[in-house]
């Protein structure tokens, strides 16, 4: 339940803070796929579910129906595949897998929406939201860390 | 790979739904503003916080503007202070060298007004504006008006506490001035004034800057455009000079009116 709750509230701060300060939709960064990574990253089970609730919560805050939903789920496969032929036994890999699968995720969805509607691609935005995603991500996933040692 | 089939469906069906816009459709729609209702106050909330992030946003980057400005200006106003020291140096060197020829040498100090415009020609041509000073501070007819290093017009009428300028872009506008060594008559006009009675032997080229030149006065050397085109149809003494004022009468934001009559 607790997973539910901070994932609503991430949603809701991304919507409405985030979203207002990098004036783009699509390359705001996205704290709730960092907090998804790192809740499948421990947990196995339940993995699908967290990612269409997610991007659903994503979704319902930004009236974009699917397209959140489809880059979560699909962030989601990535990572489960990605799982089963790696191994992530530091924070530096965890941040390396994490910026790869991201970027993969954003380009998907900066794809679907572009199919639909014309948005302008902006690089340097696509960095700063990458190395925001990336310091959060160096930021909570310490107490990870620090548990295993 | 078995335990992808059911991810990969999902994926799908995210994708449809996204592509068919199902929020849209008919009966979902009521469900999916049904759960948006659900989280009305949520949303109502997001809109303010929104609305209130984006202000502070524009407001951090005006203010870092402003600032940006202000640094350029007080950089700008350093160079002008010395220009200032360097012009005093030249007008006290003016003075021992006129005392030493016995030259009669008036060095002008002429008060200024500053004004904002409120009202411009509303035909579009320019050719006249009303600023917000008038007899309150003492300004009247056939006073100079320029914004920055351009001549504006000249004071046309004046009220209580506004004026109307003529300006260079009006036809009714004549004013000396010269170009080069030679001094001439400049009749404003839209969007291109012209100089009056320039001889064929004249030598005056596109790109020449013509100044004001009031004879008997020393006024500040304010623009009042460049030479545009110059033509002469082989018929008669004088050529056809086209002047385009400098000014930019709608961008004009402060002007400035010399308390000294023509």
């Amino acid at each position: 339940m607790k997973f539910y709750i901070v994932a609503f509230l991430l949603a809701y701060f991304q919507s409405a803070v985030l979203i207002a300060v990098f004036h783009n939709m699509l390359m705001a960064p996205n704290l709730l796929l960092v907090y998804l990574f790192l809740s499948i990253f421990k947990e196995d089970n339940g993995w699908l579910r967290k990612a269409i609730i997610t991007g659903f919560f994503l979704d319902l805050f930004q009236d974009s129906l699917g397209l959140n939903l489809s880059g979560h789920i699909f962030f989601a496969i990535l990572f489960n595949i990605m799982k089963l032929r790696i191994e992530l036994p530091s924070k530096l890999s965890l941040l390396l897998a994490y910026l790869l699968l991201s970027l993969f995720e954003k380009l998907w969805v900066v794809l679907l929406f572009r199919v639909k509607y014309y948005a302008d691609l902006n690089l340097w935005l696509l960095l700063l939201s990458l190395a925001f995603e990336s310091l959060f991500l160096y930021l909570i996933s310490g107490r990870y860390f620090r548990k295993e040692t | 790979m078995k335990g992808f089939v059911a991810p990969s469906i999902a994926l799908l069906f995210s994708i449809v739904i996204y592509f068919i816009n199902l929020s849209a459709l008919p009966y979902l729609s009521r469900v999916y503003n049904l759960l948006r209702l659900a989280v009305y106050p949520f949303f109502e909330l997001k809109g303010n916080v929104q609305e209130n992030t984006k202000r502070i946003v524009e407001t951090y980057l005006f203010l870092r503007n402003v600032s940006e400005e202000n640094y350029r200006l007080r950089q700008e106003l350093e160079e002008y202070k010395l220009y200032k020291a360097q012009l005093l140096a030249c007008e006290n060197n003016l003075k021992s060298l006129s005392q030493a020829i016995d030259l009669p040498f008036r060095p002008s100090k002429y008060s200024v007004v500053y004004a904002n415009v409120v009202a411009y020609d509303p035909s579009g041509r320019d050719t006249f504006v009303l600023i917000n000073k008038g007899q309150d501070k003492d300004i009247s007819e056939g006073m100079l008006v320029f914004s920055g290093e351009n001549l504006v017009g000249i004071v046309d009428s004046v009220y209580g506490s506004s004026s109307r300028i003529r300006t260079v872009f009006s036809e009714e506008f004549t004013l000396s001035v010269g170009v080069g060594d030679k001094a001439y008559i400049y009749r404003g006009g839209f969007p291109m004034g012209s100089l009056l009675h320039v001889k064929v032997d004249d030598k005056i080229n596109v790109g020449d800057v013509v100044y004001v030149r009031v004879p008997g006065k020393v006024f500040p050397q304010l623009k009042v455009g460049t030479v545009q085109r110059v033509s002469h149809d082989g018929k008669g003494f004088f050529k056809k000079v086209d002047v385009k004022p400098s000014v930019d009468v709608r961008g004009a934001y402060l002007i400035l009116v010399i308390r000294e009559k023509l």
